[in-house]
């Protein structure tokens, strides 16, 4: 079970695709923001925007530009990441997904892009450790544990990070790998939920996680962040 | 006031009572020329507002079907589709159905409507009111994971063009001309296919591009039943259509007129009919008496009769009505056992007892029974309903989901979308289940 799962072809050119996107969003960006705030909207982009149809891309600009202050400047955003997307993959700038602390995800509320909260990480922990007890219960936690492994590579983090969450999820690491963001860890979650609602039907997710949540915002770990701030 | 001291006051109260104690004698004698345009006018402008109240109806039973973290949703798509639709039906819809239609197939004239007579002002009103229905029926079907703006997209092409252009083909040439189904014959009084079916077939259309509900069904086909949040707000949804449909039917008369009573009964025992058909094949199959199948048995039944109101005997209306009830269980079960997730069950309700009261109203017409050529009539036109509406849908949902997405994200279904679309939830102060407070 601990086995990285195995990309098929269509999965690998799925990947393939998103970085591509993903370089000419930044390549765009980066015509026209600093390298932190284009790291911090590249971010939203992959967290929110990434897997919708192209004509989001204006709910996007709508974002940064209101997020960031710069409705002035939204046209000439909004030609610049056109342009970028046109781009030859050797004109793109390099892929910050590793270098940033993005790998393959990201967020738009503060500091979730980088470093994590006080206190997530261990609130995420418990959150999923109670979450997985519930399905225990209902006797499907092996699995949630095999789809929720399944659908890892959806998070686009780097082999080696990939690998050991893997590990983590499966049950054969005792610790959460380091260095992932608040929204992979939001990400990691609601794969759990999904695999859930596959196991169980939505009705019976909803309320797992929520016992979930609710058990972890009654014990002591919520004091350092709260659990709702991972859904 | 005493009615005695105010004469205009005891002239209007008298004729009122005169209206509503002896309408035989009214239509039956000679009525003064001012007066009935002006009845008329009357009439039609309660029963529009009889048919815009079925849009609580819509929102109540929607909404009370669907989950609490998306009630918000549900209820907003109702609300604000009824405000773009009648916006769009004004500008373009109600010129393509009843504007001057010289080749039976769309109406050329009566766009953005302006400095018309009173009675073009009063069809208009009333009939952006059916449009109104129409479009409103595919919210039901698509709701918990359809996107606000795509879903809003959709209902002003739907109240533009689908169901205008169907409408002209049988109602149309109301400015002269003639749609091709009217040609033929077809009949279809207040509009079993021309509104309901239309809008199942609509509905249908967004429930395959969409796809099931996160978990519907399970890998292997196994089915998930998804309860909604309240089912005495489903119950009152129900009753309240109930009401709107005698605005509905009673006023597709056009007007003031005696056949009111018969059209109001046929509508009143189909329903009950609907609801009774809906309990006798539950019994049958002995499967549980559900209230949300009751609830949609009766409202089978009054779209059933909706073709046939004013043209059948009332033993046909109550048989019209019982079979809608069971077409309505059974074509729930078929769709459900294709893996399709109507949330409210609006394509067998709406699509399919549309489809048979369309055709009941032709093996049922009074003084003409089981007419073979009537019938075919009918026939053709449901299935040009069908053809036109299911696959215009299909391309226009298909277009909507490949350009702006029309499915939410699997994130935004977990949250719920009041919280994804709206940033607000519908009981901050009882929802147990959310798990947030609404995006700040």
């Amino acid at each position: 079970m601990s086995a990285l799962p195995e990309q098929r072809p269509g999965q690998r050119r799925e990947q393939a695709e998103f970085v591509r996107r993903r370089r000419a969003i930044f390549t765009g960006l980066l015509t026209r923001l600093d390298r932190d705030a284009a790291v911090q909207a590249l971010a939203l982009w992959q967290a929110e925007f990434s897997t919708r149809p192209v004509f989001a891309l204006h709910d996007f600009l709508g974002r940064v530009c209101q997020d960031m202050g710069l409705r002035v400047r939204r046209g000439e955003l909004h030609r610049a990441l056109v342009g970028a997307l046109s781009l030859d993959e050797a004109e793109l700038a390099p892929d910050p997904g590793d270098a940033n602390g993005l790998a393959g995800s990201g967020d738009h509320s503060p500091g979730s892009a980088g470093a994590l909260p006080a206190g997530a990480r261990t609130v995420f922990e418990a959150v999923y450790h109670a979450f997985m007890t519930q399905a225990e219960g209902s006797g499907v936690d092996t699995g949630v544990r095999v789809r929720v492994m399944r659908r890892l590579v959806g998070l686009g983090l780097s082999p080696a990070a990939l690998k050991s969450l893997s590990g983590w999820v499966a049950g054969e690491a005792s610790g959460l790998p380091e260095g992932l963001t608040l929204d992979t860890l939001r990400g990691l979650l609601h794969l759990a939920y999904l695999s859930a609602c596959e196991e169980l039907g939505p009705v019976s997710a909803d309320r797992l996680l929520a016992a979930a949540v609710r058990e972890v915002e009654n014990g002591a770990v919520a004091a350092d962040y709260h659990p709702r701030g991972l859904l | 006031m005493n009615p005695c001291q105010n004469p205009a006051l005891a002239r209007f109260l008298v004729m009122a009572l005169c209206l509503c104690a002896s309408p035989v004698a009214l239509a039956g004698e000679a009525v003064p020329e001012p007066w009935m345009p002006a009845l008329d006018t009357v009439w039609l402008a309660v029963a529009a507002a009889l048919v815009f109240f079925m849009q609580a109806g819509f929102a109540l039973l929607e909404s009370g079907m669907s989950r609490a973290k998306n009630a918000v949703n549900v209820v907003m798509k109702n609300y604000v589709d009824v405000c773009l639709g009648s916006l769009a039906f004004w500008l373009v819809g109600y010129g393509l159905m009843f504007g001057f239609n010289p080749t039976g197939w769309f109406g050329q004239s009566h766009f953005a409507l302006f400095g018309a007579e009173d009675s073009d002002y009063m069809m208009l009103l009333f009939q952006t009111m059916f449009a109104a229905t129409a479009v409103t029926i595919a919210s039901g079907a698509m709701a918990e994971r359809t996107r606000y703006q795509a879903y809003l997209l959709g209902a002003v092409l739907i109240t533009a063009i689908i169901y205008p252009v169907f409408g002209s083909w049988a109602w149309g040439g109301g400015h002269g001309g003639d749609g091709w189904l009217a040609a033929l014959g077809f009949i279809d009084f207040a509009g079993s296919t021309v509104v309901h079916s239309i809008g199942g077939w609509v509905a249908l259309a967004g429930v395959l591009v969409l796809g099931p509900r996160l978990g519907r069904y399970s890998m292997d086909g196994e089915q998930r039943p998804i309860q909604g949040h309240n089912l005495t707000q489903v119950a009152l949804g129900g009753f309240i259509l109930w009401v709107g449909w005698f605005g509905f039917n009673g006023g597709s008369t056009g007007g003031a007129d005696v056949s009111i009573g018969l059209i109001n009964l046929n509508t009143h025992l189909s329903a009950a009919a609907g609801a009774a058909g809906a309990l006798l094949i539950l019994a049958v199959l002995r499967r549980p008496v559900l209230l949300t199948t009751t609830v949609n048995g009766s409202i089978g039944g009054l779209v059933g009769i909706t073709a046939g109101a004013a043209t059948m005997d009332p033993h046909f209306a109550v048989l019209t009505g019982l079979v809608s009830g069971m077409v309505v269980v059974v074509g729930t079960w078929l769709l459900e056992s294709l893996g399709l997730d109507d949330v409210v069950g609006a394509v067998s309700v709406h699509g399919l007892a549309g489809a048979w009261g369309t055709l009941a109203a032709g093996l049922f017409l009074a003084g003409d029974l089981f007419n073979p050529m009537q019938v075919a009539v009918q026939v053709i036109g449901i299935l040009a309903g069908f053809l036109w509406a299911f696959p215009a849908a299909l391309l226009m949902y298909f277009i909507i989901d490949k350009t702006v997405g029309l499915r939410a994200s699997t994130r935004d279904e977990q949250r719920g979308l009041d919280f994804s679309e709206h940033h607000e939830v519908g009981y901050p102060e009882f929802q147990t289940e959310v798990l947030h407070e609404g995006r700040k």
